[in-house]
């Protein structure tokens, strides 16, 4: 999970990751970061995402895209 | 009846299809009639407070209610120019200072932010306007005095600069590409839309004018739709839309978002593209998914009225290859000038240049910039004819297709070769593993700067273009990026890169 957030933090530093529940709908992502969030979480724990997991309950808060990737490893 | 504005397009569409949603999006539909009564209403509005011929704000949420919002514009003889609700404040400033229009059309949404921006100017709400009552001998008044040589909108551009532009674009320039698009493509009453540019930018042109020529509807999808691209493709699928006109990047998300995994919608028949380069590889895995579909490559810059140049795609493209942009629409010319002001030879590169109904009548308030490139054709020393140089070199292969080859301030000189820096960034995003890429150049020290970003180290990168490229064009450094900084139209922001990388 610490190492989730390093990256998510990396990606954009203006979110405070560790606390904030409501990712998508607050607006504070935008689609180029859900796109670099899926390549660079796919590059370090080298999986493959389904299509299918690539959708807004995946990523509403660090815990339920580490929730994702933890299904995965 | 004479046609002297797009108003007379719109109109012939309301007769025919009054009560057909014209516009859709989560909070509103409007059909071809109520849109009319909306924009007449605000047209009226507009009259007491501006001049015809004068520019007008439309500061708003996106949605339908931003068409009626343009139309009314037009009713009152006047342009618009979109300004989007999330645009940066000082974009914004920098808009309102270049246009000076005397009335901002706002909502809810803005209409604080332009009171704090834009004290002096005067700030019409979108409710109130649009819910009064229709004067309609005012509106025949300024109807009597239009003619399509009008100014029908400003789009602004970023100049490469920085400091944007504002293209300005007639009623004959949009009647004569909507003609040719509608009637090149069959597009009529039955043609659905699913709306992606947003409205401040040239890509959503078609999306506005194909359903007031035609009686088509557009479908504007919840912003956060194309965060995750599964979301649309189910949009497209509920709604049975069967016409994309997107710009290359969101298509490209849908691939990279692996979306296909969850739907394939059946009813698209038609994909259209312009605004920057499609990689095949992308292309490549839409045509495996959705195979019955027509994809057209279109070329032009908002100087000529979305495009210029159309490539209609029917043969196999492998990944690495890179897409003709074609042959000119019809009423388009396309001529390639040498340094010299030659006409270019077959496979001799030139400058892309554009002539017809399409082109702009040049920047607003800025002649100097649009001296630089409208300019007299060269080839023609007998009457005034206007051409624009696009600043993008191309030529034209032996089948009479033209194929860009990278812009004219990207071409570079390096060792005493001729280099386009555009060839070599198409020769790092063959590589599979790389997302996206763009190279820089620095004169001072004649280096070639590689961004990109893709699961693949620098060293990897170098070896393979080593197998791709001559010695001369290989890069001096790679940069490996975790995003791709984009500009507010999408596309990458050199910009800002150059100031990053190479002003260091």
């Amino acid at each position: 999970m610490n190492e989730l957030l390093d990256i998510l933090q990396k990606i954009n530093p203006n979110i405070d990751f560790a606390h904030e529940e409501n990712l998508v709908e607050s607006g504070q992502l935008d689609s180029l970061d859900i796109v670099s969030i899926i390549d660079a979480v796919q590059d370090h724990f080298k999986i493959e995402l389904d299509g299918k997991d690539i959708d807004p309950d995946n990523f509403i808060s660090a815990t339920t895209i580490w929730n994702m990737v933890e299904r995965y490893i | 009846m004479m046609v002297t504005s797009i108003l007379d397009l719109f109109e012939g569409t309301v007769s025919n299809y009054p009560s057909k949603i014209a516009f859709q999006d989560v909070k509103k539909a409007a059909t071809f009639e109520e849109l009319q009564q909306e924009a007449k209403a605000i047209g009226g509005a507009i009259c007491k407070l501006s001049q015809p011929k004068r520019p007008i704000a439309v500061y708003m949420e996106k949605g339908v209610s931003n068409i009626a919002a343009f139309l009314g514009c037009v009713y009152a003889g006047c342009f618009y120019v979109s300004i989007d609700k999330d645009m940066p404040d000082d974009r914004v400033s920098v808009i309102l200072d270049c246009l000076k229009p005397d009335v901002i059309i706002c909502d809810s949404e803005t209409e604080q932010k332009a009171q704090k921006i834009a004290s002096n100017i005067f700030l019409l709400g979108y409710e109130e306007a649009s819910t009064g009552a229709v004067n309609d001998k005012v509106l025949e008044n300024v109807r009597a005095g239009m003619k399509t040589t009008d100014i029908l909108y400003v789009l602004f551009t970023s100049g490469s600069t920085g400091l944007p532009k504002g293209v300005t674009i007639s009623h004959a320039a949009v009647l004569d590409f909507a003609e040719w698009i509608c009637d090149r493509y069959g597009l009529d009453e039955h043609t659905s839309l699913c709306n992606q540019a947003p409205f401040y930018f040239d890509a959503s042109v078609p999306d506005i004018y194909i359903p007031l020529k035609t009686g088509a509807t557009v479908f504007i999808p919840p912003k956060g739709y194309y965060m995750f691209p599964s979301k649309i493709l189910q949009f497209i699928e509920k709604y049975n839309i069967n016409t994309l006109i997107w710009v290359p990047s969101a298509l490209c998300t849908v691939v990279n978002c692996r979306a296909f995994d969850v739907c394939i919608p059946k009813s698209i028949k038609l994909v259209i593209f312009c605004g920057e380069v499609m990689p095949c590889k992308h292309l490549n895995v839409w045509k495996r998914y959705v195979p019955e579909a027509l994809y057209v490559n279109m070329y032009g810059p908002t100087e000529a009225t979305y495009a210029c140049m159309y490539y209609e795609i029917k043969g196999q493209f492998s990944d690495n290859d890179c897409l003709p942009l074609g042959k000119p629409c019809e009423n388009s010319e396309i001529i390639l000038i040498t340094d010299d002001n030659r006409q270019a030879g077959v496979g001799e590169i030139g400058e892309l240049c554009i002539l017809g109904q399409c082109l702009s009548q040049g920047y607003f308030n800025d002649r100097e910039r649009t001296k630089e490139v409208f300019v007299q054709n060269p080839l023609n020393p007998y009457w005034t004819e206007t051409m624009y140089r696009t600043g993008d070199l191309a030529y034209t292969n032996e089948a009479g297709d033209i194929i860009f080859v990278g812009r004219k301030d990207f071409q570079i000189k390096r060792l005493g070769y001729r280099i386009e820096l555009g060839e070599i960034e198409t020769a790092i995003l063959s590589l599979k593993e790389i997302r996206n890429a763009c190279c820089l150049f620095n004169k001072s020290t004649s280096e070639i700067i590689a961004v990109y970003t893709g699961e693949i180290t620098e060293r990897e990168l170098s070896a393979g273009l080593h197998q791709v490229l001559p010695q001369y064009m290989l890069p001096n450094r790679y940069i490996c990026l975790k995003a791709m900084p984009l500009n507010l139209n999408g596309k990458i922001d050199r910009i800002k890169l150059y100031k990053e990388y190479v002003e260091e």
